[in-house]
């Protein structure tokens, strides 16, 4: 079936500042930082696009200021037009989350039954008497049966109760669904299971998927483009199997060349790039280029000024992918 | 002699009436310089594995059987003094989670001293030169400095590196690095991991790696022993293990572990899930969620058989017979 491609999601210039930490003594603080500086991001019906950084890299604050957990300073976030207005509760009709960590998601003492008609109620996406029904329809399409909508989630394994979240994020049928690692607190065998299943239900019902992770391998057999972040910032997106094959970014070349691989006889050829020293922190972010500091490309080249003294815009290179270097062919020859 | 030789170790927990096993016959040998790899989910008992090893399980309601020999000197159940006397020296231990192991309110040099001096009559300043020394062998920028810093001052790097320097202090000849890199980013995993391989060879020491991290697995460690259930169902060389896996879980694994270079689009799950530590299947444990289940699986444990070569073992009724395993694949 083919489906008319239309954005679901627009994100232009999105800033988010926080306030700094207390700096010792009452009332002093260190000074604000940006978490998230001059992100621009577009995702069509379904299309699933996974956010890669490493902690502090803002892929978990850019999720929630798309739902509005977290407060803007610049820029706009325009989901598609439709049901809903534009408060809170009609962001949440549009877009849902599922977070990484299933046992702090659920409510302890509600049942999976409640946890699941909440949305509903709430949301007035069925009738009240059909609800019972629409629960059981969320349990058995997630791969649980009718019957667990009276259990407490103590009762389900990490597994299980991924499901029931994926099932209480899909139940008012939003148009897009944000995954925060949804699958890093599960084991191997478990976590298959789990991406087959958020897979299966962007496809059936045409979702926009935002999966948030730090696992590059999961991410590129689940989405069709990638963005990689670090400091705040997107430095490069492209189609999945282009920016896996051919990386446009000395950044997203590291991380390629530091996935462990099951087979050693491909690891072998490759010579890992090993990043000196720890990613900077968001209070000392350094010039020009945020990443030039631990960059391998900056150091090949002799250190060029120009990395130090101007931050590489997100540029369009002709292959339809972006990044933000100013040496992306220098990158693959590498 | 072998460094380490483990035979038919089984760890068992004792709650009242009730008792379950969470190591099952594990045997495993390992030699200066190796690295082998113990791989499992959670559950799989692969910790506790290595707290027996080390001889950690202490007196409560854990007990070994079996044997573990370090030197040739047998470990299990051996007397408090003997376990001292070769824990943090000859036996060092590394944990996922820094943080958690470090005195929050100590700074680095004093902690690292004062863990050398519970093992060595030394003064101050010999045990600061050691600490010193043991900083700048796992790469701390500016040691001396470092010496001073809190634990919060560091990075979740910076943090595993103090960890590994407090546990090489003595050169020990065995470090058991329990999920060392979970907790840490990709290009910091790789950095950790290029120290452990740098360590193991400049220090002539082996490493038992314990991990869930299949990739992590097949970078570092020369041979393998995968578990489940708490029971060892194959073991071997990293590359026979992994390029040839016998068991039907192995296999399940490796199909079901995302592969950044494969382009195919869909995992294939194992069906289900471990069984609970009180509620084992009788026979294979792996049974239940096999799609390869004979009757006779449910009946009794299998017995190691070995395949492509006599050190692949893998505990699989179907595993050795090339008939049914070529019908398998």
């Amino acid at each position: 079936m083919m489906h008319v491609r239309r954005p679901v999601l627009e994100v232009q210039g999105l800033s988010v500042t926080f306030p700094g930490e207390a700096a010792g003594g009452f009332r002093k603080r260190a000074a604000p930082f940006k978490a998230l500086d001059g992100i621009d991001l577009t995702l069509t019906n379904g299309e699933a696009l996974g956010l890669i950084g490493e902690s502090g890299s803002g892929k978990t604050t850019l999720g929630k200021a798309i739902v509005g957990l977290v407060p803007t300073s610049a820029g706009t976030i325009t989901l598609e037009a439709g049901g809903g207005g534009a408060d809170r509760r009609g962001r949440a009709r549009k877009v849902q989350m599922v977070f990484q960590d299933p046992y702090a998601s659920l409510h302890p003492r509600q049942t999976i039954g409640q946890t699941l008609a909440e949305p509903l109620r709430i949301h007035k996406a069925v009738p009240v008497d059909a609800i019972e029904h629409k629960v059981a329809q969320l349990l058995e399409r997630v791969g649980l049966m009718p019957h667990h909508a009276l259990r407490y989630p103590q009762h389900f394994s990490g597994g299980q109760r991924q499901r029931i979240a994926i099932a209480r994020a899909i139940a008012i049928e939003p148009s897009m669904i944000i995954a925060d690692e949804p699958v890093s607190a599960l084991d191997v065998s478990v976590q298959a299971q789990i991406l087959n299943l958020l897979d299966d239900l962007r496809r059936e019902r045409n979702m926009a998927m935002l999966f948030i992770s730090h696992d590059l391998s999961v991410v590129r057999h689940l989405c069709q483009r990638i963005a990689v972040m670090y400091l705040g910032r997107i430095v490069e997106v492209a189609p999945a199997n282009v920016l896996t094959r051919r990386p446009a970014h000395p950044y997203t070349a590291a991380l390629l060349s530091a996935v462990p691989r099951v087979h050693a006889g491909n690891a072998s050829v490759r010579k890992p790039i090993v990043l000196a020293g720890d990613i900077p922190s968001h209070a000392a972010i350094p010039s020009g280029c945020p990443f030039h500091t631990r960059c391998w490309l900056y150091d090949k080249k002799g250190k060029p000024a120009q990395c130090r003294n101007a931050r590489p815009p997100l540029a369009q290179h002709d292959d339809g992918r972006q990044s933000a270097c100013f040496f992306p062919k220098e990158v693959a020859s590498a | 002699m072998r460094l380490l030789e483990v035979n038919d170790l089984t760890v068992t927990l004792n709650v009242g009436e009730r008792s379950a096993t969470i190591v099952d016959r594990l045997s495993l040998t390992l030699d200066r310089g190796r690295c082998l790899g113990l791989v499992g989910e959670s559950g799989s008992g692969k910790s506790t594995a290595a707290m027996a090893v080390i001889g950690l399980l202490g007196h409560g309601s854990l007990s070994a059987r079996g044997s573990v020999r370090f030197q040739g000197a047998e470990l299990v159940n051996a007397h408090a003094k003997t376990l001292r006397a070769l824990q943090g020296r000859e036996i060092a231990m590394i944990f996922q989670d820094p943080m958690s192991a470090l005195n929050p309110v100590q700074c680095i040099g004093d902690q690292i001293v004062e863990c050398v001096r519970a093992h060595e009559t030394l003064s101050k300043n010999k045990a600061q030169a050691l600490a010193l020394e043991a900083l700048k062998r796992v790469g701390m920028p500016d040691p001396p400095a470092m010496m001073r810093r809190y634990p919060h001052q560091l990075s979740g790097g910076q943090r595993q590196r103090v960890m590994i320097a407090m546990a090489i202090v003595f050169k020990p000849k065995l470090l058991i690095a329990d999920e060392p890199t979970t907790a840490l980013d990709l290009t910091i995993q790789a950095q950790i991991l290029a120290l452990l391989k740098q360590l193991s060879r400049d220090l002539d020491m082996a490493v038992l790696l314990i991990t869930h991290d299949l990739g992590v697995i097949s970078d570092m460690a020369d041979d393998i022993v995968v578990l489940y259930a708490g029971r060892p169902v194959e073991r071997g060389r990293t590359a026979d293990v992994l390029d040839h896996p016998g068991h039907p879980y192995t296999r399940g694994l490796l199909a079901a572990h995302p592969s950044i270079d494969d382009t195919t689009e869909r995992l294939t799950p194992i069906a289900g899930m471990p069984p609970p530590l009180w509620d084992r299947p009788p026979g294979c444990a792996f049974a239940p969620r096999c799609n390869h289940v004979q009757p006779t699986c449910t009946q009794r444990v299998p017995d190691p058989v070995a395949l492509d070569t006599p050190d692949h073992l893998a505990t699989c009724i179907l595993a050795g017979n090339t008939e049914t395993m070529a019908a398998v694949r």
